[in-house]
């Protein structure tokens, strides 16, 4: 029992190194990405912001939202399913927990 | 490797809104419950107590009034 707790504790620093060289390459990958997809808006890019949505109000009062074809409209679904999981993660951060409310 | 996509800025603004929001309310909603959930302890506690005191007396009656020999 012991020796194999030896060994297991043997191999721990060659796992950390196998996790490392595992990972690195895909971290880099995803900041590669993240840096340019994910990052904040910069203040620049608000007023524009502001005004696609408004863009996106007046197709919806002038009907041209409803020619949307169906892939586009698949694709827009899951865009704006991506961006609403946004909050939840926000209340797992607000909250301190993942599952439920630790009162 | 395909070059990154240039997102668009509503959905830039929306996710990073839609996150700061979500934490706020997050925050909120556990400051709300976490009292509520502190005297709902109290009240469970002071109930269990007595149901306790109530099985306790229900137990000692049910053992006097029962009629076998084997005591």
């Amino acid at each position: 029992m012991a020796q194999a707790v030896q060994k297991l504790v043997a191999k721990v620093p060659t796992l950390i190194g196998a996790a490392a060289t595992y990972s690195k390459p895909r971290l880099a990958t995803f900041w590669h990405y993240a840096k340019v997809e994910l990052v904040p808006p910069s203040p620049a890019e608000i007023p524009q912001a502001i005004a696609g949505i408004k863009n996106i109000l007046t197709g919806v009062n002038s009907g041209r939202l409803g020619q949307t074809t169906v892939k586009d409209a698949f694709r827009n679904g899951m865009v704006c399913t991506e961006v609403l999981m946004w909050f939840y993660i926000g209340e797992c951060i607000g909250k301190g927990g993942i599952v439920g409310y630790a009162v | 490797m395909v070059p990154p996509v240039a997102v668009s800025p509503v959905i830039k603004t929306a996710r990073w809104s839609f996150l700061l929001i979500g934490m706020f309310y997050g925050k909120q909603r556990y400051d709300y419950l976490k009292p509520r959930a502190e005297k709902e302890r109290l009240v469970e506690e002071a109930e269990k107590k007595i149901r306790e005191e109530q099985e306790k007396i229900a137990k000692a009656l049910a053992e006097a009034s029962e009629d076998t020999i084997l005591k």
